[in-house]
C-alpha cells in the first residue's frame, strides 16, 4: 500500500509527506479528448516521476532531519512505462490520489507543529492562471475531458484550514499552455480538500514552489529523477543553507528556490527552466537542518578560459576531474579554499593561475582563477 | 573611511530584461579561518530606482554581502573593510547603469523601465508622430443611449485613426467601466464574448503609442486626461480602477487585452506616478507571444508589485514594514495599501498601531473605494480566513445597508465589483467563494454564489499569470 512509513503517535509532531510521480497516462492517445485543445508536443508516457518520487522518498525516510519533528507518515504514489513499481497499490490514479491525499490530510491535520510535504511529478496543463496537474487516469472520461486533474493552488490555498501551521508544496510538472476553450467553464480540476473557514491566514507558513516557472516546461532524464529532484536533493546537502545558530545550518525553501534554480541551470537538461513560486506569496519553511558544514556547488573556470582545455582542476591541492576534463561544478564545504589550473607535462608542472583562500558560501560559489600567460 | 560596494544586477541579468527596483540586502562579518558567517544587518532594502546608497556602519574586518532581486538573482561579494583610523563603514551603492534616467539615441530622457542591455525604445521620435487631430486623442463619454459600449464595441473612439501600419495597427484605448449595482444578475443574463468581464464602459480615451517593431509603449498619470470625467486632481477618497484595453484595428477591431490599471498613483512625494504600458514580444517556455505589459513607476512601491509578482513573502514584507505609517496614516494611495494589505494578511499583522486597528482600516478601505474591488477582497478573506480580533466592535459605515456585515455580503459584494487590480486577489476569492459555496450549497444565495464562483473561474482562465497588475486576454 501507499503508505510505506507509519510511525504516528497520538499527539506528537511530526513530517507527514505524500509523494505523487505520474509517469503512465494510458488514455493520452490520438484522438485524445482534449481533441482541438489538446498541446502540438502532445503528452507522452515520463520516466522520470517514479525516479524522483523514489529518490525522495529515500531522502525523507534516511536524511531529512529537523528537531521534534521526525518523519511520522510517508505516502508514495506512482508509475512509469518502464519500471514497475516497487510499493503495491500505488497506482496513481485520480480516485487513488484522491483517497490517500484524504489521509494524508486527515494526518496532518492533528498538531500545529506538523510539517505537511505535498510533491508532484507529472504532466502538467495550464489555461491563464489555471494549473492542471493530470493524474494517470486523465482523458479516460471523453465527457468531461479535463476530469481527472489537480488544481494544486486552489488544493494549496484549501489546505490552509489544516491545523499543521508549515506546509511545503512542490509541483515538478510542466504547465504546458492551452488556449482558452469555448467551453471553459467544464474546466474544473479538483482541489482535492473542501476549503473551510478558518484563521490560519497570517499563521500557516506556506511555501508553494514549482519546479518551472507558469508557462515552462519542467523537464525529466530518462531513467533517472527529474531534473529539479536532482537538484533538490543537491540543495539539501548545503547549497538551500542558512544559518541558524554558530553552529547549526538549517536548508530553507527561500534558499532552496534560488539554489535549485541555479543549479537547474547548470544542466545540459535543465537550461530555460526557471523554478518559481507560486499559490500567492510563498513563506520561508524550514526543511532539514543539516549534520554539518553545508556541502556548496561551486563552479571553478579560468579567465580566460581556453586554460580549461589544457590544465587540470586543484582544490586544497587535490586533483579534480583530470587534465583536460575540466569538472563543470564541484561539491566543497563552506570555507576557505584554494584553487588551482595546472598543467603537468613531460617538461614538470606549470600553475597556469591561482586563486587561494577563497570563501564559498550558500547558495552557490562561483570562481574564476585568473589564468596568465598564452595556452 | 567608506568602503563602496557596487549594485549592479546588470551583471548577472539575462540580455532583455529589466534591471530591478529594489533589492534585499545581508551583510554578514567572516570570522576566523573557516570564515565563520556572523549576521551584520539582515534584510535591507536598496531603492535601485532611487539610486539611494545605503550606509551601514561596520567594524574593520571582512564581511560577505548579498543582495536578492525580486526574481531571485543574487549578487554576492566579499569585501574588505580596513582600519585607517577613521570610523569606517560599508556603502550599498547602485550602479550608475541602473539608473531609471537614460538617453536614448533621438537624445530624449527615458524616464523609466530600461531594460539590460538592449538598447531602450524611445518615447517620442521625430518620425513618431501618431497621425490624426488633437481631438482624436481626448476622453470621451459613450453615449448609452444605443447599444450597449462594450469591449468590442466603443463608439466614438477612432480605432484605425489613431493606429499606424508600421506598428501593426496596435493601438491601446483606456476606459472607464463599472459593475452595475445588480452585476451577478448581469453576469447571468450576458454571456457573449469576454464583455461583461469589465462592467459598463462609460468613457475612453485612446493613448498615443510609440515605437515600432519589438516594441509599443505609452505612459500616462491620469487615466482619462479630463476633469470634466474624472474630476479634479485634488479629489481624494474617490479613486478607482481604470482598465487599459490593448487591440488591433485592421478593417476590423479585435480587442487582445484588457488590463486593470490604478487610477491616480499617488507617490510619497505627493506627485503622480506614471502608469507605463508596453506591448512587446515575450518569450515563455520557448514560445513566443505579444503582451501587454504594465508598470507603475513608483520609486518606493514599484519594487512591492515586483515581489508580490515573484510571490516572495519576505521580500513583500521587508518593503511594507518600512512603511506601515506611510500606507495606513493616510489616504494618499489606497492602491499601494490595498497591496501591502495581501502582504500582511498572508504574513500576519504587525504588533503596532497598524495591527491594532487593522480589521477598521480594511473594511474602510473596502466600504469608501467602491472603485477598487481588491479592499472588499481582503476584508472577505480577513472574515473567512484570518484570525480577527476586533471585528464586533467595528463602525460599519452605511449601517444596515453595509455589505461587508457578514462574509457572504462582503464575497458578493467583491464580485460585484470586478476584477481586482493586482492578480493575488483572484486567488483568494476562489477560496473565498469554495468556503462559502459549501456553507450555502441549498441556501437563498446559491445561485448568486454559483454566479460568483463562475466569474472568478472565467477571469482565472483569462488572466496573465506573469503579472501583478490584473491582465486578462479577451481575444477569445
Amino acid at each position: 500500500m501507499a503508505l510505506i512509513i507509519d510511525a504516528r503517535q497520538q499527539g506528537a509532531p511530526g513530517v507527514h509527506a505524500v509523494l505523487i510521480g505520474v509517469g503512465c497516462y494510458p488514455h493520452l492517445l490520438p484522438g485524445h479528448p482534449l481533441g482541438q485543445y489538446a498541446p502540438e508536443a502532445g503528452l507522452p508516457n515520463l520516466e522520470s516521476p517514479l525516479h524522483a518520487v523514489a529518490a525522495l522518498a529515500h531522502w525523507l525516510a534516511s536524511e531529512m532531519t529537523l528537531q521534534g519533528k521526525p518523519l511520522r507518515t510517508l505516502r508514495v504514489l506512482g508509475s512509469s512505462p518502464t519500471t514497475a513499481t516497487p510499493w503495491p497499490d500505488s497506482e496513481p490514479t485520480f480516485q487513488n490520489i484522491q483517497g490517500h491525499v484524504h489521509d494524508w490530510y486527515d494526518d496532518v491535520d492533528t498538531h500545529e507543529q506538523n510539517l505537511a510535504v505535498f510533491y508532484f511529478c507529472g504532466h502538467g496543463l495550464r489555461i491563464g492562471a489555471v494549473q492542471a496537474l493530470l493524474a494517470q487516469d486523465f482523458g479516460s472520461n471523453s465527457h468531461l475531458p479535463f476530469s481527472h486533474a489537480i488544481e494544486p493552488e486552489q488544493f494549496a490555498r484549501a489546505m490552509g484550514k489544516a491545523r499543521a501551521l508549515q506546509q511545503v508544496f512542490l509541483i515538478d510538472a510542466c504547465s504546458t499552455t492551452l488556449k482558452l476553450p469555448e467551453d471553459y467553464e467544464e474546466i474544473q480540476p479538483s482541489s482535492l480538500i473542501q476549503a473551510a473557514r478558518n484563521d490560519n491566514l497570517g499563521l500557516t507558513r506556506r511555501a508553494f514552489i514549482r519546479a518551472s516557472e507558469f508557462g515552462t516546461s519542467a523537464y525529466g532524464v530518462p531513467g533517472a529523477p527529474s531534473v529539479f529532484m536532482t537538484a533538490f536533493l543537491t540543495a539539501m546537502r548545503g547549497a538551500a543553507a542558512v544559518r541558524r545558530t554558530p553552529t547549526e545550518w538549517v536548508a530553507n525553501t527561500d534558499v532552496l528556490k534560488t539554489a535549485a534554480n541555479w543549479l537547474i541551470q547548470q544542466t545540459p537538461h535543465g537550461v530555460g527552466q526557471e523554478v518559481a513560486y507560486g499559490g500567492g506569496l510563498s513563506s520561508t519553511v524550514d526543511l532539514h537542518e543539516l549534520p554539518g558544514v553545508p556541502l556548496l556547488p561551486v563552479q571553478v573556470t579560468c579567465n580566460p578560459s581556453a586554460f580549461e582545455a589544457l590544465a587540470e582542476l586543484h582544490v586544497d591541492q587535490l586533483p579534480q576531474g583530470g587534465q583536460g576534463h575540466w569538472p563543470t561544478n564541484v561539491e566543497l564545504p563552506l570555507g576557505n579554499h584554494d584553487f588551482q589550473a595546472i598543467e603537468s607535462t613531460s617538461a614538470g608542472k606549470t600553475v597556469h593561475g591561482e586563486l587561494l583562500g577563497e570563501y564559498v558560501f550558500p547558495p552557490y560559489g562561483l570562481v574564476s582563477i585568473p589564468c596568465g600567460g598564452t595556452p | 573611511m567608506i568602503t563602496v560596494v557596487n549594485v549592479d544586477f546588470s551583471t548577472v541579468l539575462p540580455s532583455g530584461i529589466a534591471a530591478p527596483r529594489i533589492a534585499i540586502a545581508d551583510i554578514f562579518e567572516l570570522k576566523g579561518r573557516a570564515g565563520d558567517q556572523v549576521p551584520v544587518r539582515q534584510g535591507l532594502i536598496v531603492n535601485l530606482r532611487r539610486s539611494a546608497p545605503v550606509r551601514v556602519d561596520v567594524p574593520p574586518g571582512t564581511y560577505l554581502v548579498r543582495l536578492k532581486a525580486p526574481s531571485g538573482q543574487l549578487l554576492m561579494q566579499r569585501i574588505q573593510v580596513n582600519d585607517d583610523g577613521a570610523a569606517p563603514s560599508l556603502e550599498l551603492r547602485p550602479a550608475p547603469s541602473q539608473h531609471a534616467l537614460q538617453v536614448d539615441k533621438f537624445g530624449h530622457r527615458v524616464e523609466f523601465g530600461a531594460r539590460v542591455p538592449r538598447e531602450v525604445a524611445p518615447l517620442r521620435g521625430p518620425s513618431d508622430e501618431p497621425s490624426g487631430s488633437r481631438l482624436q486623442w481626448s476622453a470621451r463619454l459613450l453615449d448609452q443611449t444605443g447599444k450597449s459600449p462594450d469591449l468590442t464595441y466603443l463608439p466614438g473612439l477612432p480605432v484605425r485613426e489613431v493606429v499606424q501600419e508600421r506598428q501593426d495597427y496596435m493601438g491601446v484605448a483606456k476606459l472607464m467601466a463599472q459593475s452595475a449595482p445588480d452585476a451577478l444578475q448581469g453576469l447571468q443574463r450576458r454571456r457573449e464574448g469576454s464583455s461583461h468581464l469589465v462592467g459598463d464602459v462609460s468613457a475612453v480615451q485612446a493613448a498615443r503609442l510609440y515605437g515600432d517593431g519589438d516594441e509599443l509603449t505609452t505612459q500616462w498619470k491620469y487615466p482619462l486626461r479630463k476633469k470634466a470625467i474624472i474630476g479634479e486632481p485634488s479629489t481624494e477618497g474617490k479613486q478607482r480602477r481604470f482598465f487599459a484595453l490593448s487591440y488591433r484595428a485592421t478593417d476590423t477591431f479585435s480587442p487582445l487585452q484588457v488590463a486593470c490599471i490604478p487610477g491616480r498613483w499617488v507617490t510619497q512625494e505627493n506627485e503622480l506616478a506614471q502608469v507605463r504600458v508596453s506591448y512587446r514580444e515575450r518569450t515563455v517556455g520557448g514560445e513566443s507571444s505579444r503582451a501587454m505589459e504594465l508598470e507603475v513607476d513608483d520609486p518606493d512601491f514599484g519594487g512591492l508589485i515586483e515581489f508580490l509578482q515573484q510571490g516572495d513573502l519576505a521580500g513583500s514584507y521587508r518593503v511594507v514594514e518600512q512603511a506601515l505609517d506611510v500606507l495606513y496614516a493616510k489616504w494618499r494611495n489606497p492602491y499601494a495599501a490595498a497591496a501591502a494589505g495581501y502582504v500582511l494578511l498572508q504574513a500576519g499583522l504587525p504588533g503596532s498601531d497598524v495591527g491594532r486597528n487593522w480589521e477598521q482600516w480594511l473594511l474602510n478601505l473596502a466600504y469608501r473605494y467602491k472603485g477598487i474591488p481588491d479592499g472588499a477582497i481582503l476584508f472577505t478573506t480577513l472574515l473567512l480566513q484570518s484570525r480577527q480580533r476586533e471585528v464586533r466592535t467595528l463602525m460599519y459605515e452605511g449601517g444596515a445597508h453595509n455589505p461587508f456585515r457578514t462574509p457572504l455580503g462582503a464575497a458578493l459584494e467583491a464580485v460585484r465589483r470586478g476584477p481586482p487590480l493586482f492578480r493575488y486577489g483572484l486567488n483568494l476569492m476562489a477560496t473565498n467563494l469554495a468556503i462559502l459555496e459549501a456553507e450555502e450549497s441549498n441556501g437563498v444565495q446559491a445561485k448568486e454564489l454559483d454566479v460568483a464562483k463562475r466569474y472568478v473561474r472565467e477571469l482565472s482562465l483569462r488572466v496573465d499569470p506573469a503579472q501583478a497588475l490584473s491582465v486578462f486576454d479577451v481575444s477569445a
